[in-house]
């Protein structure tokens, strides 16, 4: 034995083949990547606007938007509009994706039920929501309550709709299993029907949020007291061109930051299974 | 009196505006504690029958006796694996074994310390937290079985639970299987398109002809047992093999 290793220790260097080091390297390599291109495409932002090659009155700066921004922090009232909007938009993202994946289940418990609703749904689905955003902000007041009414009606059905269709993908034979092992319809439906149409609820959420906060700006927009999207409004009436773009970053951070939270509940509801 | 008994079965369909026979006029009687194979071509109304006896679908004349009571369209009385292993993907193999039992309202831990032993017996120690996904397909039909096993009725109905699996991998599914029956004492209803496979494990096997389905002979299987490999082997086997054969052939 001690041998055989002693020959196989005379290459010095032997090519050993190691697929997980090599994937880590890979991903390693390309968030770097990832990183530099983001930073780069700031910075030659900001350099183009100094070197005059864009006009900075319309495309603002980095440099201008982060000095907009900390003012409209510290001295105006950035962080309330900024929890404003994002109140509304994670309530009725909440509101919506619930009712709508509850609604969306609902329809395995009946034959009739289930297909007598479905073009209705689908009629529901194709009206444009955000035009009927002034009906709803009267319906509603200007206030808190008609943004999350916004952000609600944007993801409701998107999420039955796709509920529905993980109730469609349940397994015929895993509900005779069931009944075989003596279940009521209740442990079918707890067992088998909502595990298997999680992933289905689970991939409408992604989209769900950056629908909630379309709602939301369009409520803040077409009347509002607070928020960020009465900030832009505001300030584009004023042609304050730099705080648009200050509204216009906070909305994308805050779309970056809500998307990998829901990226985080999903590995949560998802625990334990392979990837579909 | 005998533990199971089916009394003039059929399941009449309707298609097209033509009414046919997926089952006729089937009786079978089965003794507590004996291992019955049913064997016939494909479509000749096997899983029907296991459909009817198991309540999942009535049939359109004739009766279901589970120790002399009417059984008739009530799920729940027998335990019934079928051909897929159809475990849930999402729960691991402990979890899905205990599944019957959930249902009968027993609670996850008592479940868990009943199950455990059997888990670490029949092969599956070592596997509780997997998920069905990482195991190989013997393996997650011991677990589909453990699981009908666990449910605890006196009748097991198998419809062709090896058919998916490896000649190698069968062999062993069928000794595992005949343990676990000796084991327990359960009265076993087997489909399998393999003959084989029927004598191998059976003490009677009917012989079902082809559409519209209906008994065409129980043979009696008179080895002795415990079989094994060399049971394959002997003169009485391969006699057996050849009438069964003929039976089936004169089918298609």
């Amino acid at each position: 034995m001690e041998s055989t290793l002693a020959q196989l220790n005379q290459n010095p260097f032997p090519y050993i083949e190691d697929e997980e080091a090599a994937a880590k390297r890979r991903s390693r390599i390309t968030l770097y990547g990832q990183w530099t291109l983001g930073i780069l495409l700031i910075l030659l932002w900001e350099l183009f606007a100094r070197w005059k090659i864009i006009d900075s009155y319309y495309w603002s700066s980095p440099s201008t938007i982060w000095k907009t921004a900390y003012t409209a922090f510290t001295e105006g009232t950035l962080l309330e509009d900024l929890l404003y909007t994002s109140g509304s938009t994670v309530l009725g993202f909440i509101l919506g994706t619930f009712i709508g994946a509850l609604l969306g289940l609902s329809f395995w418990w009946s034959y009739y039920y289930s297909r007598i609703s479905e073009p209705y749904l689908i009629a529901f689905n194709a009206i444009p929501k955000l035009a009927l955003a002034p009906v709803l902000v009267i319906l509603f007041g200007i206030g808190f309550s008609s943004k999350v009414v916004l952000a609600f009606m944007m993801t409701v059905i998107v999420t039955a709709l796709a509920a529905y269709s993980g109730v469609k993908a349940v397994d015929k034979d895993l509900e005779k299993l069931m009944y075989s092992l003596g279940a009521k319809r209740w442990h079918v439906f707890t067992k088998v029907v909502i595990p298997t149409s999680m992933p289905w609820i689970v991939s409408s959420l992604k989209i769900n949020i950056a629908l909630a906060l379309a709602g939301t700006i369009v409520g803040e927009f077409i009347s509002s007291r607070q928020g960020i999207g009465r900030m832009i409004l505001y300030a584009g009436q004023i042609m304050n061109i730099n705080l648009v773009w200050v509204g216009v970053v906070v909305l994308s951070l805050l779309s970056i930051l809500m998307y990998f939270a829901t990226v985080w509940i999903e590995k949560l509801l998802l625990k334990g299974r392979s990837a579909p | 009196m005998h533990k199971l008994e089916i009394k003039n079965s059929s399941k009449i369909f309707r298609k097209n505006n033509k009414d046919f026979y997926a089952l006729k006029d089937t009786s079978l009687q089965i003794k507590e504690g004996s291992f019955v194979s049913i064997i016939g071509p494909s479509g000749c109304g096997k899983s029907t029958l296991f459909n009817i006896i198991a309540g999942l679908i009535k049939p359109s004349t004739g009766e279901v006796l589970l120790d002399g009571k009417d059984i008739v369209g009530r799920n729940g009385y027998v335990g019934y694996m079928l051909q897929k292993d159809l475990l849930l993907p999402w729960r691991t193999i402990m979890h899905n074994v205990i599944l019957g039992l959930e249902i009968k309202g027993i609670s996850k831990k008592e479940a868990i310390s009943q199950a455990a032993p059997l888990l670490e017996r029949y092969g599956l120690g070592g596997f509780e937290n997997h998920y069905p996904d990482e195991l190989s397909g013997g393996m997650r039909q011991r677990a589909a079985l453990l699981r009908t096993l666990l449910y605890d009725q006196d009748i097991i109905l198998l419809d062709e639970p090896f058919g998916a699996l490896d000649a190698q991998t069968r062999l062993l599914m069928q000794e595992w299987l005949l343990q676990i029956w000796v084991d327990f004492k359960k009265t076993i209803l087997f489909i399998t398109h393999d003959i084989d496979e029927a004598i191998f494990l059976s003490d009677d096997i009917y012989i079902l002809t082809q559409r519209p389905g209906t008994i065409k002979e129980k043979v009696t299987v008179p080895l002795a047992r415990p079989r094994n490999e060399q049971t394959l082997l002997s003169t009485e086997f391969i006699e057996l093999k050849e009438h069964v054969l003929k039976q089936l052939k004169t089918e298609e």
